[in-house]
């Protein structure tokens, strides 16, 4: 993150100014450029505008609506001053860790148990690490264990397969654990 | 679901083990075609396991009334480790799509580095599948001696997996009996077979092979740039042509760690390798060496006077009868002790072999003396000009001063490893003891599977117990235990460490 930043100003004053954000549904946030920049995508925005960036303007995310960036906020909110995470790896077994969640994590998890899919596409897009690895990893535990109907109904996916195609699928899959 | 980047799904995969991400792929059309690829596993292993009463029905006269299937079933058990070290154990679970889905679990893993078979469970319908798998670096061969048989039906697909392009390493492993009962052994590593190599491997392992000549010649040509490490672990092949077997070897001028199996190099009854052994070990850029044990009073000496300094890990393969007891390093007793033991031992019917034969061993020890003194000449002029000083400064230091006291500092000062390896035997569990003699670091082990690799293994030549017969039908007898080399009968009451209170009746 840049020590000089936009306007000329220093870094801890500007993150204190509020930016207006305007979602894809053209709903406007005004939000503190501190917690903006949780999103490195945001955050890359209000480098590259620089000098012409005006914060009553605002700016545009063409890829994520209002009702999801409320509940992306809410994460940045609580981890604006979050150290960035990092995919940490057991030395001795060489297996990754999982991410373990604050109670305040797992509740907001909780929250919007039927958004995860938007979510994780929006943390994607915004790139939030945490939100992005946090969400992918509360899916996988949703997915774990169950059948392919299940998952299915739990996410509402369309069943495009045809019938010759599950049984192939079938055949090639005959494993299972032992 | 159209709409959600590859990325993200990937990503949740990542989280997933293999049976997850198989009902995924049953979801949908897209689920399908994402987690149809597993780019995270790493490592696969492969083994099978047949099952059902095929093999009874076949030679019984009774006759069923309903229809059994003829051919053995087998399921195939693999276990993948992707890059985080998570391991997921799988079995096929129906019989006749086992192969297909095997297949398909190949075809799956398109970055695959190591790739492990075991008992020669694959068939050559695999060939073009594990083709496909050039990234493999490592392929290990458990107990797969069936691949290298001459009558071989699985002839493309041991092609195949020698020709793969990238790979390092390259280790035949074995843990079977057939592969230490020397001359029975029917595998080998045909010349054919050594010509597809064209991966810049670096370490080979044959382990109960048998190497022919022309074999090793290839291999000396192609490999001798890249080669680090290789185990011979066959312990038969033709004396006969050992000077051309040490010069293939000499090819290999990176080699940092070798194992020799008896028949290029043992350690008899003298305490000196002959002259084109330690012109071998001087020359090569060796750190490490493994043989296979015989004599612990000569193995001793010549660790302590022969073995060059830059040596700093020995593998001793021994049998369970015959521990060297390496307390005894840098304590040796004086020579004529020995010799006046031996001759007690010996009874009056075989002193005069004994003595006839002594007599040879000694001619054949000047003679050594000289070939291994002129070695030392010639090594003077070649690149390990200090370590042969070294050695030479070494040996005579502790010839000169007080024998006792420099020989064990001498010891430490070369910062020794000695893995003794003990032959695999059922009764004794796995252990590993650790000690510490006149400045050696000494590690007791056993022969196991997950050491095989590192260690390696020089089985011993011949089944033990093992039958001799003389010309003379009396003169039939039985020789039990550790033995490196056939050797004559009347040698047998000459070695003194050789335990008598074997059990004959087996």
């Amino acid at each position: 993150m840049a020590t000089e930043s936009a306007n000329g100003v220093s870094s801890p004053e500007l993150n204190e100014r509020d930016v207006v954000i305007t979602t894809n549904d053209n709903r406007n946030f005004t939000v503190k450029i501190g917690v903006a920049r949780v999103s490195k995508t945001i955050n890359n925005m209000i480098q590259d505008l620089g000098e012409s960036l005006d914060l009553s303007s605002g700016i545009p995310l063409p890829n994520v609506d209002g009702p999801i960036f409320e509940k992306v906020l809410e994460w940045c909110e609580e981890h604006k001053n979050a150290p960035e995470i990092k995919v940490e790896q057991d030395p001795h077994t060489r297996e990754r860790k999982w991410f373990t969640m604050t109670e305040w994590e797992e509740e907001y998890f909780r929250k919007f148990l039927s958004h995860l899919w938007d979510l994780a596409m929006a943390a994607n897009y915004l790139e939030i690490p945490s939100l992005y690895y946090y969400t992918c990893q509360k899916l996988a535990e949703r997915i774990k264990g169950r059948t392919p109907e299940q998952i299915r109904e739990m996410f509402g996916i369309e069943d495009d397969l045809t019938e010759e195609e599950k049984a192939e699928i079938r055949r090639t899959n005959v494993w299972c654990t032992y | 679901m159209s709409e959600f980047p590859d990325s993200v799904l990937a990503r949740i995969g990542s989280h997933l083990n293999a049976m997850d991400r198989m009902r995924l792929q049953a979801t949908c059309r897209r689920f399908r075609e994402i987690y149809s690829k597993w780019k995270d596993i790493v490592a696969i292993e492969i083994r099978s396991e047949t099952y059902g009463y095929t093999e009874n029905l076949g030679s019984s006269r009774v006759t069923f009334q309903f229809p059994i299937s003829k051919v053995p079933k087998a399921t195939f058990r693999v276990k993948i480790t992707d890059d985080q070290g998570r391991v997921c154990r799988l079995r096929t679970v129906q019989d006749k799509s086992s192969a297909k889905a095997l297949k398909t679990m190949l075809a799956r893993i398109p970055c695959v580095h190591e790739c492990t078979i075991w008992e020669a469970c694959l068939t050559s319908e695999f060939a073009s599948v594990i083709s496909k798998l050039e990234t493999i670096e490592v392929l290990r061969l458990w107990n797969c001696g069936r691949y290298f048989e001459k009558k071989n039906h699985s002839a493309k697909l041991i092609n195949t997996l020698f020709s793969l392009p990238s790979m390092k390493s390259l280790l035949i492993l074995d843990s079977t009996n057939t592969a230490s009962a020397g001359a029975s052994c029917r595998a080998g590593l045909s010349r054919s077979l050594a010509l597809r190599i064209r991966a810049p491997i670096e370490n080979l392992q044959l382990t109960g092979l048998h190497i022919p000549l022309k074999t090793m010649e290839i291999l000396s040509h192609s490999l001798a740039p890249t080669l680090r490490r290789l185990a011979m672990g066959c312990t038969f092949g033709k004396e006969s042509k050992r000077p051309q077997f040490i010069k293939a070897i000499q090819n290999f001028t990176s080699l940092n760690d070798l194992d020799l199996p008896p028949f290029i190099f043992h350690l008899s009854d003298l305490p000196v390798a002959d002259g084109m052994i330690q012109k071998l070990l001087e020359t090569l850029p060796l750190k490490a060496i493994g043989f296979r044990h015989y004599n612990s009073s000569v193995l001793f000496r010549w660790i302590e006077y022969q073995l060059p300094i830059k040596i700093r890990v020995l593998r001793i393969h021994h049998n369970g009868n015959r521990v060297p007891n390496f307390a005894q390093l840098g304590q040796e007793q004086p020579e004529e002790d020995f010799a006046a033991k031996k001759k007690t031992s010996v009874s009056s019917r075989y002193s005069i072999l004994s003595a006839s034969r002594s007599s040879i061993g000694s001619a054949e020890m000047a003679q050594s003396m000289a070939n291994g003194s002129s070695s030392t000449n010639h090594s003077g002029s070649l690149s390990d000009r200090e370590v042969t000083q070294a050695t030479a400064k070494l040996a005579q230091a502790s010839i000169l001063s007080d024998r006792k006291d420099s020989i064990t500092s001498t010891l430490a000062l070369r910062r020794l490893t000695i893995f003794a390896i003990e032959e695999r035997t059922k009764r004794r569990a796995q252990r590993i003891r650790r000690r510490n003699y006149s400045g050696v670091d000494v590690i007791y082990t056993q022969e196991s599977h997950a050491g095989q690799e590192v260690l390696g293994r020089v089985a011993d030549p011949m089944r033990s117990p093992h039958v001799y017969t003389k010309n003379n039908k009396r003169e039939v007898r039985i020789i039990k235990g550790d033995l490196v080399r056939p050797i004559p009968l009347a040698s047998l009451g000459m070695e003194s460490d050789y335990e008598l209170e074997l059990d004959w009746d087996e």
